[in-house]
């Protein structure tokens, strides 16, 4: 087997505010295979954005390490890092705030070129124009600016600046987010196509759940900054341990009204664990954060697992 | 039997735009009875938001009601006049908003404001509005009211606040809540609670909920009876039930096909582009114009709604078939 394309060992990032340091980030550990999209989920202030972001080395950690590739680039200084700039790029949230209004999309597209040095003008717009039509955007988008598009084209702009310095990895934060359904549908599937044409590894954030699902093959879960539970996705839906991942999955409104979901009592989160979280192999390539007191009882629960979960 | 509290009536709302006259709304009808939760359901733009703001009369200065009734409890509130109106809102028909943030005031002590309304509409008396006001924050699911109640908006998180305002909008009792996509930008956990709060209030009360969203899951989940709006029309209608498992305009279809479901395990979301929109069955009838756009003038063509089973409405877009039809 391959190494891991993106290797995070304990993580973590601080950030201070008047009422004392908050931990964002605390002691994450993964791996990203290459060319598989593993899903984060968490709700607001579970740190998922800021893991990205850190992996990105957007932020310092405060602890941890990252290895890229197999080089570890923790440390690396802003000059040493822009090779890997190359090869990490993020599409944001929301396309009306991270593109430049005054810049035409041909511009918007050129900027990384220019920066890392490559190619003349020539092949610098020749490029961007093949992006757009990857992208599904017509040539003549090139000499337009951002404001003439609606929110799916934008985020279609945001992909194709994203991609034009074929990277290898790609950090999807809320991409659909700002989106109608229909038109998050679109990018959706533009992703996974563009995933398999150019075998790239996606880092997918976002707070939907079915949106996660759908797109990723391993789905991780995080709380306050934890990772709480990683697994396969199937197996995560199917067999949800952790009780916020089960908190989380009987929140997903159902869209059949047959099927409306059972779980009409109060969501009981848990509390911070005081522990170090560490993660367990609970079988199937299933993680679970637990000490050794409770994972007994996540035993006893993942044998009664029929519990009405029909992912 | 099954009684009507809302009855709106071939709606039609214009806006003044630069000298141009747009419909925002054309021709909407919509029925909510007692105890029923109806979802109003489309995208941006499509004129949900403005069907709602016209039931309270809260349209913007250069919207206008063209033509059409809204019958609530037998009064049309379009011939009302805005200090009869004042008596409604907020009394009888309330309103949840999506941006909790922009609707609170954030001067104001959370507990001060939620009782605003039941001073208004002097429905207790002034001694008694704290202890309304720490009743209400219980209500809806506050652990500890006398904390909460002399909190800022701004020292409360996003699901918190969204609770504050549905404890504001049910505080005078209303017989009617129109939320206007009042999850958005909440987490699922917290978006769970919230309309199960809204749902809690329609049962207990056998009150009646207009529920303004995009989301086909919510609705699934929560609602009674479902319209489907596109370019300021209603372009379907049912019960929930048909409309899951006999979407007919392709519009619904594509809305319910591009939902992510993981329980049906889908490979490939469906879009809009995936559906046609001309001669889908009934007879050659049309749906809607070629090019599908929300701008598209096309949609000023004459249309009309027509009952392919008990109860369930679908927009055609050709009067003289309709007609022929009988």
């Amino acid at each position: 087997m391959d190494s891991p394309l993106v290797r995070v060992q304990n993580l973590s990032k601080y950030f201070s505010d008047s009422t004392g340091v908050q931990k964002a980030l605390d002691g994450v550990s993964l791996d990203i295979q290459r060319g598989e999209t593993l899903g984060i989920v968490g709700e607001s202030g579970s740190g998922k954005t800021t893991l990205g972001r850190t992996i990105m080395r957007l932020y310092q950690p405060e602890h941890g390490n990252i290895w890229f590739d197999d080089k570890e680039i923790t440390k690396l200084n802003q000059k040493k890092l822009r090779p890997f700039r190359r090869e990490i790029q993020m599409i944001f949230q929301n396309p009306y705030e991270s593109l430049s209004p005054r810049l035409t999309v041909g511009e918007i597209l050129e900027e990384p070129l220019y920066i890392q040095k490559m190619g003349n003008k020539k092949e610098r717009m020749h490029k961007a124009l093949s992006m757009l039509e990857k992208v599904g955007l017509p040539r003549t988008s090139y000499e337009k600016k951002i404001h003439e598009f609606s929110g799916g084209q934008r985020q279609r702009i945001g992909i194709a600046r994203a991609l034009i310095l074929e990277p290898k990895f790609i950090i999807a934060d809320e991409p659909v987010s700002a989106l109608d359904v229909s038109v998050q549908a679109q990018v959706l599937n533009l992703l996974k196509d563009l995933q398999s044409e150019l075998n790239l590894t996606y880092l997918f954030i976002s707070h939907d759940l079915s949106v996660v699902h759908y797109m990723s093959d391993r789905v991780a879960v995080m709380y306050l900054g934890h990772l709480i539970e990683l697994a396969p996705k199937h197996e995560l839906y199917r067999n949800p341990i952790h009780p916020y991942t089960k908190s989380l999955l009987a929140s997903i409104p159902v869209a059949n009204p047959e099927r409306r979901n059972p779980y009409r009592e109060p969501i009981i989160l848990p509390e911070k664990p005081l522990y170090p979280p560490q993660l367990v192999h609970v079988g199937n390539d299933h993680y679970v954060s637990a000490n050794m007191i409770n994972i007994k009882d996540f035993e006893i629960q993942t044998n009664q697992r029929e519990v009405s979960y029909n992912y | 039997m099954n009684q009507s509290i809302l009855h709106i009536k071939d709606l039609r709302v214009s806006f003044n735009q630069h000298k141009d006259k747009m419909n925002a709304v054309t021709d909407v009808s919509l029925q909510i009875d007692k105890g029923q939760t109806v979802a109003l359901i489309g995208e941006s733009g499509s004129g949900k938001s403005i069907t709602s703001l016209s039931v309270l009369k809260l349209l913007p200065s250069n919207g206008k009601i063209e033509k059409g009734t809204i019958t609530f409890n037998g009064k049309d509130l379009i011939q009302q006049s805005e200090t009869n109106m004042r008596k409604i809102r907020g009394n009888e028909i309330s309103m949840i908003f999506q941006d909790a943030i922009a609707s609170l005031n954030p001067n104001m002590k959370v507990g001060v404001q939620i009782t605003e309304g039941l001073k208004y509409h002097k429905l207790v008396p002034k001694s008694d509005l704290k202890q309304e006001a720490l009743q209400l924050l219980e209500q809806v699911g506050f652990k500890n009211p006398s904390h909460v109640y002399s909190q800022y908006p701004s020292q409360l998180s996003g699901g918190m606040k969204q609770r504050i305002l549905i404890a504001m909008a049910i505080s005078c009792k209303p017989q009617l809540i129109i939320a206007d996509e009042p999850t958005t930008s909440l987490d699922v956990t917290i978006q769970r609670q919230v309309l199960d709060l809204i749902d809690q209030y329609k049962t207990d009360r056998d009150a009646s909920v207009l529920l303004i969203t995009h989301d086909f899951g919510v609705v699934a989940e929560y609602a009674d009876w479902v319209y489907v709006m596109l370019g300021g029309h209603i372009v379907e209608s049912a019960d929930v039930f048909t409309i899951f498992k006999n979407p007919v305009h392709p519009y619904t279809k594509a809305l319910i096909g591009s939902i992510p479901n993981p329980e049906n395990g889908q490979e490939r979301l469906k879009s809009i582009k995936d559906y046609t929109f001309e001669n889908v069955g009934y007879e050659g009838r049309r749906f809607a114009p070629e090019t599908y756009s929300y701008e598209s003038k096309a949609f000023n063509a004459p249309s009309s709604l027509f009952e392919v089973e008990p109860l369930h409405y679908v927009r055609f877009f050709n009067e003289r078939e309709v007609i022929s039809l009988g």
